[in-house]
């Protein structure tokens, strides 16, 4: 963040603040303090130097999204935790079933780990007035590389797009110039995340992916999004398991680790010997009520239930969350993922 | 004219209402304290209830109107009990063995494999080191074995400091007592609980102020004692505030379990508890070769615990001389595939281990009696 400061003052985007107490506010307010969102001083600072009112609206708005925060991380997230230390362990040999589920369930445990969180700490500066910017739109809902980096970890990626890859070049230019900002930003994402080969090997396979899907996207005349909804599932779900295969690599403790796990997938079909420990029965039916929110109000512009549903009905949704999240809190509490990064 | 509108709080709050109700009704727990198989969604929204609650449902005032778990683990046996058991000793030689669980499982498939040796079990669900010891105490007094069996497993040790099968797990408790050991001035010495038996605690648990004052023992000499989660409360009603009361059980549980044992860092080697171990360790071997039996230790590393624990007793049983069998030479302690659902050894593996422990046995017997000439 003191980057995003020194570096717009430094290109006149911004002009400094006018009090030691309001960068301070900046770079220290507490909810994005930990984990993000990666919040640029040209939002934050006119929202501290501004007079806030805090609006019925915001009240409601934060609560919500702390309530959904919650549900994310203490169901979901913590409720499958268990499986996945257990299936990246590297302790024994999974079987292909092991592999692919221990696979699925991370994707799902670092999505709702990390947006769960993003929702507590937006929420909470909803609640004290301030406006964050937004963490996850629908990420796993994306149907090429590009689309996925506009809704993952959105404060993150952009800023690397704004502050890395643009000031290379961005897309402009020759074909192969382009496509080395592109491996760039995506070599800088991976080494942000932590000076290890899994994550740099990660970053570089986005960054391939985003590649290649440029690099056809400049080889096509018309740029058409499939609109047929059989066409854009197979799509989703095809660019679903390779943003997976990409998790297999971020998570593992060793790149052999994340081969042997890749090999397993691709040359142990048959073997359905199911050795991992599965998730508690709370995170499998919390999993399934999150998927079916996710879908419904996905399919409605995101809005929120308690905006899409009549009031006799999403309460009652969040009542069986609050029981969720109750029969959930026996579970072995597990820290944020993003807090180590 | 406005229409009224109920707040959405009051809304939350009603179908929260109704939903504990349902679970209630749905999931109500089966009164019969026979019932020993209810369903799994049964037995988890019953978890939370406080162990009096759950001693109440399952405690009568005779066997019959009892639950098969009150009935276990008491290490003073009644009279009639004994003597059946004394009738039903052959010429063979005897083999027994104390523990938990996996230490009966392993009896069961040793008795199987060895028809020439006399296995007798002695078990409780969830015995800890320290009830092992004292069931062992009192059992040499009656039934001379020629080879003792200690069960110890990882998830024990933790425990060695509580008293009863009502405070050492929260989700399934069973009345059974055992003494409260401690080391004084290096001697291992023990409290007694106020009952060790069945009908004792048939006549403590039926009167007030003895329960009272058993409750107080408890709070005095059991670490793992909390009345927030022994004590019957109105809670017990509401399924909502009995899954707070278990989850605030599995935090207070692993709090206690981490000054013992931290998955990063292994056993505390200074604690109470460690230390205590190795006392038991040792005093049950001395104790046996003194009644001139064969002590082994039979060493249960739980899933996902790796080796640790007998990596902890290991310089113990080196400097003691003691045979141990250790689940590790057979079972990779990380690879779940070879533990079931409830974290017990898969059956072939188990045999493979009970197979092992009576080779052990054999070896050594048939050493032995070349050293005493016979």
């Amino acid at each position: 963040m003191s980057m995003t400061y020194t570096i717009d003052i430094y290109k006149s985007r911004l002009s400094p603040a006018r009090k030691l107490s309001e960068y301070a506010l900046y770079v220290s307010f507490f909810p994005k303090i930990l984990a993000g969102p990666i919040e640029r001083a040209l939002n934050f600072l006119p929202q501290i130097t501004q007079q806030r009112e805090i609006k019925k609206e915001d009240i409601r708005t934060g609560l919500h999204q702390i309530f959904m925060g919650f549900f994310k991380k203490i169901v979901i997230a913590d409720g499958v935790a268990q499986s996945v230390n257990y299936a990246f362990a590297g302790s024994y040999r999974l079987s292909w079933t092991g592999a692919v589920v221990g696979t699925f369930l991370f994707a799902i445990q670092i999505y709702c780990d990390f947006s769960g969180y993003s929702d507590i700490a937006i929420g909470s500066a909803r609640l004290l007035g301030f406006k964050l910017m937004q963490n996850f739109n629908y990420p796993y809902f994306s149907l090429n590389p590009s689309q996925f980096w506009g809704r993952w970890h959105i404060s993150l990626s952009s800023w690397f797009r704004d502050y890395v890859f643009f000031p290379l070049g961005g897309p402009y230019g020759k074909t192969l110039r382009w496509l080395r900002n592109i491996m760039v930003t995506f070599f800088v994402t991976g080494l942000w995340h932590g000076a290890g080969w899994t994550y740099i090997i990660w970053g570089l396979y986005h960054g391939s992916l985003l590649s290649i899907h440029r690099l056809k996207e400049s080889l096509r005349k018309t740029r058409k999004k499939p609109k047929n909804p059989f066409k854009r599932a197979i799509f989703t779900f095809g660019f679903f398991i390779l943003t997976c295969i990409g998790w297999i690599i971020f998570r593992s403790n060793t790149l052999n680790q994340s081969l042997l796990f890749i090999k397993t997938i691709l040359t142990d079909f048959g073997n359905f010997k199911m050795n991992i420990i599965l998730p508690a029965e709370t995170a499998l039916l919390g999993l399934a009520l999150f998927l079916a929110i996710e879908f419904f109000t996905y399919n409605n512009r995101g809005q929120r239930l308690d905006q899409l549903l009549p009031s006799t009905i999403w309460t009652a949704i969040y009542a069986g969350i609050i029981f969720l999240i109750t029969m959930s809190l026996s579970n072995v509490p597990t820290g944020f993922i993003y807090l180590t990064f | 004219m406005k229409r009224f509108r109920i707040p959405p709080g009051i809304l939350i709050i009603f179908y929260m209402v109704i939903i504990d109700i349902f679970i209630n009704i749905v999931f109500h727990y089966p009164t019969d304290p026979n019932n020993t198989s209810p369903s799994a969604l049964q037995l988890f929204f019953e978890y939370g209830r406080s162990a009096e609650g759950k001693l109440s449902r399952m405690t009568g005032l005779t066997d019959e109107d009892s639950a098969s778990i009150i009935k276990s683990g008491w290490i003073l046996k009644e009279t009639e009990e004994i003597e059946k058991e004394k009738t039903s000793l052959l010429d063979k030689p005897i083999v027994t063995i104390y523990g938990m669980s996996h230490a009966v499982l392993l009896g069961k498939d040793m008795a199987k494999l060895a028809p020439d040796l006399q296995i007798r079990i002695k078990g409780a669900a969830g015995a800890v080191p320290s009830w092992s010891y004292a069931a062992y105490l009192y059992d040499k007094k009656i039934i001379h074995s020629d080879v003792v069996i200690l069960g110890i497993m990882t998830r024990g040790v933790s425990l060695i400091c509580t008293t009863s099968g009502a405070t050492n797990h929260f989700d399934t408790v069973a009345p059974y007592t055992y003494p409260r050991f401690y080391l004084s001035n290096g001697r291992l010495e023990y409290i007694m609980p106020p009952f060790i038996s069945l009908s004792e605690y048939r006549e403590f648990f039926f009167d007030k102020n003895k329960w009272e004052s058993y409750k107080k023992w408890l709070r005095k000499h059991d670490k793992y004692y909390d009345s927030l989660l022994f004590t019957k409360s109105m809670i017990d009603h509401s399924s909502l505030f009995r899954m707070i009361r278990r989850a605030y059980a599995y935090y207070s549980y692993r709090k206690k379990e981490k000054e013992v044992y931290d998955d990063i860092k292994g056993f505390n080697k200074n604690s109470e508890e460690v230390i205590l171990l190795q006392k038991i360790i040792k005093e049950f071997a001395k104790q046996a070769r003194q009644d001139n039996s064969i002590p082994i230790i039979y060493i249960v590393n739980n899933v996902f615990m790796g080796d640790r624990l007998f990596e902890l007793i290991e310089p113990v049983l080196k400097e003691e001389n003691i045979l141990f069998l250790s689940s590790h030479k057979i079972i990779p302690p990380n690879d779940p595939s070879y533990y079931d659902s409830s974290s017990h050894f898969i059956e072939k593996k188990n045999i493979e281990l009970a197979q092992e422990m009576i080779n052990l046995i054999k070896q050594t017997r048939v050493s032995s009696s070349i050293l005493r000439g016979k």
